[in-house]
């Protein structure tokens, strides 16, 4: 008997191996199997991540809180604001904080945008790394390291945009321990020049959705057209030859209908130079949502959509009373007006108008109407409340009908009209900030699409173009594509313009970057704070 | 032990084991009284001559006259409510009287330990017994709330009254963890991580807890909230035939209490009623919601046990039944439990096999009910429930109650199978080897279907998931124990083996060609073919392998030394970390036994223990440690969509266990001839390598966040537990049963030198307020509330808080705590003849919740086509609020409660004829959750009290029941 059970247990020992902990890793993969099979076919799943990254500057159903590239960058400027309303869209405040610019270290935007810049980074140092020691073809190696690089360069002049002064890191495999220390602005700026002016050529030419040697171009273009503002040195002749070559390279055009660049199949838009593509079908883990963002609960009856909405964000009253009225990129643009209830799922009969809802007393028994003004209904609280109804919305992108939560409409990084803006603006500056015939003239071939008759008195004058009329401009054809910061602080007014509830008043310039974040600085000890803001 | 004695074992065993032998022995008597511990002679006393069929019973005056079939015979005695007595005789012997012991006062209950049991007056830590005799009688659904005010300690939450989900919550000693789980280990018959839920009440024998980290400690990383040890009934041994049990019960539950709101007609009124402050939506109907949702349910359970056998060979089968309908109409489940077990001793007793099978097949069925009970609020109740052309009325801020009970069904079904079997091996009398084998398999198949009417913008939509989980083990172990004198000394060893396995899938689908069909034709949805139908699955292991060792020694039985180790390992912990030493020591000292007490004659037993014990819990889940690829978003490269891979999770080589270490000091008493008895413990537990996510700078790293070892909580208390036979006569018994306990937490520490957090911000207040609920910081508690402190409204109705302004977060300060510090039960047993009547009495104190739909509703500001709860007539400061909704202190109530939580009286008859074919029968009715005394407005005061965001009231949950019974328990 003894020796039986001896039996089993030394049976059950050696079989068991009594005291393996190893784990069987079944729903993932390990380090060691994925480079143990990884051949070219892995490429584009691997190399898919850094434009998965690229999505984050504005998808993702969180994007509104936690902060991304395109919510950040136009609710702290002039065109765009989320007061509270129905009940929501406080969140601690972070919004209004931001378009106030009284935002502070521990505000979620600071954090979501430094940490999803540093992502995409990271995914470059990552690859790089692991396309060096695989096995790839050399040529086929040297095009995808070039990729890679630029990627990363673009995620460090977001950074440079908006963070200023960044940690510079440009290897993955580190010492264990190591912290990165911060670079100051100039550092960084050299980098991304250097980096784009080094692989753009390697680039392919053109390719749908990628980096390529345009976008590359252009991403340049940006870098120097902001140099004057934040490395305080000017390249205006650089921006006017990169423009130049995009433009004589004709692979671009103006787009005939201002509508169509943002349609839900925009793909085949001429006028898009670098696009980050969306689908209903595979982004509903980050779905494009700026029309949730912005519209009304109840928009769902008023245009048949599938999804809800949340209703937030519009355009401040300042922008929407500034369009020529018959410019037709307001339309195109905003949505204003009574919402009906075109399915009749609401109140049953079809067409009826729409009441507020109210979550507030004081929507009670109004019809709902977006409006052009947005009034303040308890002034002086921290909690800025408006109704329901208030603002015209966005609606640049278009909202098919039946939409789903998810957007398909790629969304534009890169357009054609944005090089003919940017040239026009480095000659006007190169020459003084005085306009002539060709700096109005690149202006006026964005403008004309926009007026059903584009009569004289609608065209732009050589004499009417001076600071604030180009802001208009920029403001008119770039609403919501999330460059109006970068625009507001080139032409240095970030800090002192009036909009909304931000007097302009007073403001530091320190503004013009952003802090470095509270959870960053307590993860590395080794980061600077930007100048103006507390240390912890 | 010397030669004779094992001669004289082997000739017991080589005796009994041969019953055949003995059948011609000359016929023999044995005569006797049957006395209790105050001498009055007990009637009805079975007396029976073990091994055999043979037995009486006692007469009115305790007498027994007994023929006798073997020599030497060996009797056993015994009746409810007494320990049972065992005594060998010697040849020759005619005569013998004895006394037996009231059961709750037997200092010598066997008590289960992990890999062994002791007797209780040698324990040195403090252990919990609960035993079936104790049980409530009524229609629980967990076994755990048979332990429900019954152990200092534990305490134990019902937060819903859902027939699939029973909502029981656990909490020992308080909060040691940060993210873990803080139940404790289960480990039924021996095999661990059953689920309580799954077995039939009436199988289980008893039920003890491990409380002092010292006894846990031999149940190393998974011992830190305490273990849970369930026996369930084995075989009779007794010799006495076939035994059938019955036992049978009917219920009708009804919801606990209802939210006072306003109805149809006085809402009507609402106008009237606030001169005008407030313009009612009168939409015409006069509709009750809560009428038209919640329904009183009915249930029976059904249980037949059968048993057998004798000392050498024995076996229990059983069949349980239960039906149980939820108070949520539509809700309900069915259970079917099977178990089987059997021992066998062979070779002499040499070895024993024995074996276990439990099975149970159970089927859910449920509805939206996390919606309805908000839904029956909040829903203005002069909407019709239909529109005139008989769709679904729609509300702003409500889904129609009855569009969620009757347009949203879900059914489950799961099996549950547990097998067991051991093997145990005495080559010589005191050295015991013991080989355990367990499977344990969890698999079931879900499926849910809501119909066109309950979302207009899908036709139709379905979800199906199926999973498994099985556990493996293996566990071998030996024992052996010595007596020199006064010396007692034993020794265990052994290894134990567990290996986990979880595996499913789920899917979802929409745009049905019907709803007839439900989910069963899931494959037929519309949006499968459009891209949008969604599909996922997921498998993962993990093992964990331990060595273990306990050593005891005892000195006359009044020094008694106990010490533990348990070297385990998981899988789930990091490279650096995969093994870990877990131990424990602990003393007792029997100051009754000694000399000088021999003089105190109304103290029977004294003792004072001591405990020291390191215990550990793991990572919830698998896989943590190390560098892993997975797949991300599709992304479209070169006009076609791929999946990407990359790694989403930082490596933490460095990831192990949390460390609890525990140090604990109890006196354990019983005086007066054993009719007052009764245990303090003091404790203080320290928790360490709390894991948490922290924040690390991205590169170098991976993620943003790493989960690491950092955090240090430490929990105070006191328990105090006490039994008092008040009345003792012959008709009747009088028993008072109390236990208290106090405890507290403290956050020591939350950053270290590698990572840093100041405070956690948590939980959340729900919209349109959109505040944190909780903070956890370094020096402060753990279900703090950390909010604006209202201390009065000005004349506009907006709140006046304390040092600043509302919604200002520098004015925040700490209004509350979600965890009650102190737990108190009292149970009252009166036995008069055959009647008996327990009371249980159960309350929680100092600790306050969040009453979250008072501080969303009642405030006119919601609009005017809601219900309000009555209570918004009724502000402190004469106001009616009608500002937006605000976290302010005037909805943090005080939590403090105490329930009448059961009162079951039943009559027992006694048979005394032999040839009547039943043996025992016993009628009762019960009540459970009877009354509620408490200020605390909501729908019942006991609401979650674990993780990090206690004390918060939802009301999003499936409401706590009123449950009366009839039962009947019938032996033949």
């Amino acid at each position: 008997m003894k020796k039986l059970i001896c039996l089993i247990l030394a049976g059950a020992f050696v079989q068991s191996s009594c005291t393996n902990l190893d784990e069987v890793v079944y729903d993932q993969l390990t380090a060691e199997e994925y480079f143990a099979n990884f051949t070219e076919e892995d490429i584009p799943a691997a190399l898919g991540t850094i434009y998965s990254d690229l999505r984050s500057l504005y998808a993702g159903w969180n994007a509104h809180t936690e902060g991304c590239w395109l919510f950040t960058n136009e609710e702290s400027a002039d065109g765009w604001v989320t007061p509270s309303r129905g009940g929501a869209w406080y969140d601690g405040g972070i919004y209004q904080r931001l378009n106030s610019h009284t935002w502070n270290i521990d505000d979620a935007h600071m954090l979501g945008n430094w940490r999803k810049a540093y992502t995409g980074i990271n995914t470059c140092n990552r690859l790089m790394y692991e396309f060096e020691s695989a096995n790839i073809e050399a040529d086929t190696k040297e095009k995808l390291m070039a990729e890679l690089h630029v990627a990363r360069a673009f995620w460090y002049y977001v950074l440079c945009d908006m963070f200023g002064n960044v940690p510079l890191v440009t290897k993955y495999d580190v010492p264990d321990g190591w912290l990165p220390e911060t670079s100051p602005r100039k550092d960084i700026f050299d980098f991304v020049v250097k980096e784009l002016q080094d692989y753009r050529g390697l680039l392919t030419e053109k390719g749908y959705g990628r980096w390529d040697y345009y976008a590359a171009t252009m991403l340049l273009a940006k870098m120097y057209l902001n140099a004057e503002a934040w490395v305080g040195k000017s390249y205006w002749q650089e921006v006017v030859d990169l423009c130049d070559e995009i433009i004589n390279s004709k692979k671009y055009s103006l787009d005939n209908d201002y509508k169509q660049i943002f349609v839900t199949e925009n793909e085949n838009s001429p006028e898009i130079i670098l696009a980050c593509c969306n689908d209903e079908v595979f982004d509903s883990g980050e779905p494009f949502l700026i029309h949730l963002w912005t519209h009304h609960w109840n928009y769902r009856y008023h245009h048949d959509t599938e999804t809800f909405f949340w209703g937030g964000c519009c355009a401040t009253p300042d922008l929407a009373n500034s369009y020529d009225p018959d410019d037709t990129r307001f339309e195109d643009s905003w949505v204003e007006g009574p919402l009906y209830d075109n399915t009749g799922e609401l109140t049953g009969v079809p067409g009826s108008p729409i009441l507020c809802d109210p979550k507030d007393p004081k929507d009670m028994g109004l019809p709902l109407v977006y409006t052009r003004d947005v009034p303040i209904y308890n002034p002086g609280k921290p909690e800025m409340m408006t109704g329901e109804g208030c603002g015209v919305r966005m609606n640049k992108y278009e909202v098919k009908k039946k939409a789903k939560s998810q957007l398909s409409n790629d969304f534009v990084l890169f357009r054609y009209a944005d090089v003919l803006f940017m040239k026009a603006e480095a000659l006007w500056r190169k020459n003084g900030k005085t306009a002539d015939a060709t700096i109005v003239g690149l202006i006026n071939d964005v403008r004309r699409r926009a007026f059903t008759e584009f009569t004289s008195d609608k065209m732009l004058q050589v004499g009417e173009l001076d600071d604030e009329r180009f802001l208009d401009e920029y403001a008119w054809e770039f609403c919501q594509e999330g460059y109006r910061r970068q625009v507001l602080i080139r032409f240095g007014v970030f800090t002192t313009r009036q909009w909304f509830q931000h007097d302009g008043t007073g403001e530091d310039d320190h503004l013009n970057l952003f802090p470095i974040p509270r959870d960053e600085l307590l993860a590395n000890e080794k980061l600077q704070q930007n100048e103006g803001y507390p240390r912890l | 032990m010397n030669n004779s004695t094992i001669f004289r074992l082997f000739l017991f065993f080589l005796l009994s084991a041969l019953p055949g032998l003995q059948a011609s022995a000359q016929e023999q008597t044995l005569a006797g009284v049957v006395t209790d511990a105050d001498g009055r002679p007990l009637a009805g006393v079975t007396v029976i001559e073990k091994g055999t069929t043979n037995g009486v019973s006692t007469a009115a005056d305790g007498r027994y006259l007994l023929r006798l079939q073997k020599s030497p015979a060996t009797i056993v005695f015994s009746y409810i409510g007494y320990e049972s007595a065992e005594r060998a005789l010697i040849a020759g012997q005619t005569e013998l009287s004895i006394t037996l012991k009231s059961a709750e006062i037997a200092m010598d209950d066997v008590v289960v330990v992990g890999y062994g049991t002791v007797r209780r007056s040698t324990l040195t830590s403090s252990v919990a017994s609960v035993k079936s005799r104790d049980f409530v009688e009524g229609a629980v659904t967990s076994p755990l709330q048979l332990l429900q005010g019954r152990v200092a300690g534990l305490a134990i939450n019902t937060t819903s009254g859902d027939p699939n989900n029973s909502g029981v919550q656990v909490m020992l000693r308080g909060v040691s963890t940060l993210t873990g789980s803080q139940e404790p280990l289960i480990v039924i018959d021996g095999i661990s991580g059953g689920n309580l839920s799954n077995i039939s009440v009436d199988d289980i024998e008893s039920i003890d807890i491990l409380k002092d980290g010292s006894a846990a400690a031999i149940y190393g990383t998974r011992g830190t909230n305490g273990v849970i040890l369930i026996t369930t009934k084995k075989g009779s041994e007794s010799g006495g035939g076939v035994s059938v049990d019955y036992h049978g019960y009917a219920s009708v539950e009804t919801i606990s209490n209802r939210i006072d709101v306003f109805s149809a007609e006085e809402y009507r009124n609402l106008g009237e009623t606030t001169n005008g402050f407030f313009t009612p939506t009168d939409k015409g109907a006069s509709t009750d919601w809560g009428d038209e949702v919640f329904r009183n349910a009915f249930s029976h359970t059904h249980h037949l046990a059968i048993k057998s056998g004798n000392a050498q060979s024995n076996y229990y089968a059983s069949v349980d039944y239960r039906s149980r309908d939820g108070i949520i109409k539509n809700t309900g489940q069915e259970r079917t439990n099977i178990k089987f077990g059997f021992n066998r001793s062979l070779f002499n007793n040499k070895v024993t096999l024995s074996g276990t099978l439990n099975d149970v097949f159970t089927v859910g069925h449920t509805v939206s009910t996390g919606d309805v009970l908000f839904a029956t609020l909040v829903t203005n109740p002069t909407e019709p429930i239909y529109t005139p052309t008989g769709d679904y009325s729609i509300f702003i801020d409500s889904t129609n109650p009855v569009k969620l009970i009757n347009e949203y069904n879900n059914t489950s079904r799961w099996n549950e199978l547990q097998a067991s079997g051991k093997v145990t091996y005495t080559p010589i009398e005191p050295l015991t080897f013991t080989l355990l084998g367990g499977y344990r398999y969890f698999g079931n198949i879900d499926g849910s279907y809501a119909t066109r009417k309950f979302d207009t913008n899908y036709d139709g939509q379905a979800w199906r998931s199926s999973s498994m989980n099985q556990t493996k083990t293996l566990e071998f172990y030996g024992q052996y124990a010595e007596r020199w004198n006064k010396h007692d000394f034993s020794v265990l060893g052994g290894y134990s083996y567990n290996d986990y396995l979880t595996d499913g899938f789920n899917m979802y689908n929409y745009d049905f060609p019907t709803d007839i069909l439900g989910e069963n034709i899931i494959g037929t949805g519309m949006a499968l073919k459009d891209g949008f139908a969604s599909m996922g699955g997921y498998k993962n292991m993990n093992r964990l392998i331990s060595f273990f060792g306990r050593a005891n020694y005892s000195y006359d039985d009044r020094y008694l030394f106990s010490a533990s180790l348990r070297y385990e390992g998981s899988s789930k912990f990091g490279a650096n970390h995969k093994w870990g030493l877990f131990y424990a020591a602990s003393g007792a000292w029997r100051i009754s036994k000694e000399r000088f007490m021999k003089e105190v004659r109304w103290i029977d037993d004294l003792k004072l223990r001591v405990g020291y014990g390191v215990t550990g819990s793991e990572p919830s889940t698998p896989y943590l440690s190390h560098l892993k690829y997975s797949f991300g978003s599709p992304v479209l490269i070169d006009g076609k969509y791929v999946y990407t891979i990359a790694p989403q999770m930082n490596a933490n080589p460095d990831l192990r266990w949390e460390e609890k270490h525990e140090l604990s000091v109890g006196l354990d008493f019983s005086m007066f001839d054993y009719r007052l008895s009764g245990s303090v413990d003091f404790y203080n537990r320290t928790t360490d390598g709390l894991l948490y996510e922290y924040n690390v700078p991205v590169p170098p790293n991976l993620a943003a966040t790493t989960l690491a070892n950092v955090g240090v909580v430490s929990n105070t208390g006191v328990e105090v537990m006490l039994n008092g036979g008040i009345v003792r006569t012959e008709n009747v018994r009088f028993d008072l049963t109390g236990n208290f306990s106090y405890n507290t937490n403290k956050m020591k520490r939350l950053s270290n030198e590698m990572y840093q957090r100041d405070f956690l911000e948590l939980g959340s207040t729900g919209a349109p307020v959109q505040k944190t609920t909780h903070i956890v910081r370094e020096g402060g508690r753990i279900g703090d509330f950390y909010g604006w402190k209202s201390i009065g409204m000005t004349e506009n109705g907006s709140w006046i808080v304390e040092g600043g302004e509302y919604g200002d977060n520098a004015s925040r300060q700490v209004i509350g705590n979600g965890i009650p510090t102190m737990h108190a039960a009292l149970t009252a047993n009166l036995q008069v003849k055959n009647f008996d009547l327990s009371v249980t009495l159960r309350g929680s104190f100092d600790f306050q919740i969040l009453n979250q739909y008072r501080m969303l509703w009642e405030n006119f500001a919601r609009g005017a086509d809601h219900n309000f709860p009555r209570s918004i007539l009724y502000n402190k400061y004469n106001q009616y609020v009608s500002t937006a909704p605000a976290y302010v202190s005037y909805y943090v109530e005080d939590g403090d409660f105490v329930k009448i939580d059961n009162i079951t009286l039943g009559y027992t008859f006694r048979f005394q004829d032999k040839r009547n074919p039943i043996r025992s029968l016993r009628l009762y009715v019960s009540g459970l959750n009877l009354y509620t005394f408490t200020r605390y407005q909501g729908v019942d005061p006991e609401v979650n009290f674990n993780g990090l965001t206690p004390g918060i009231d939802y009301v999003s949950g499936y409401p706590t029941t009123r449950t009366f019974t009839f039962g009947v328990k019938l032996g033949f």
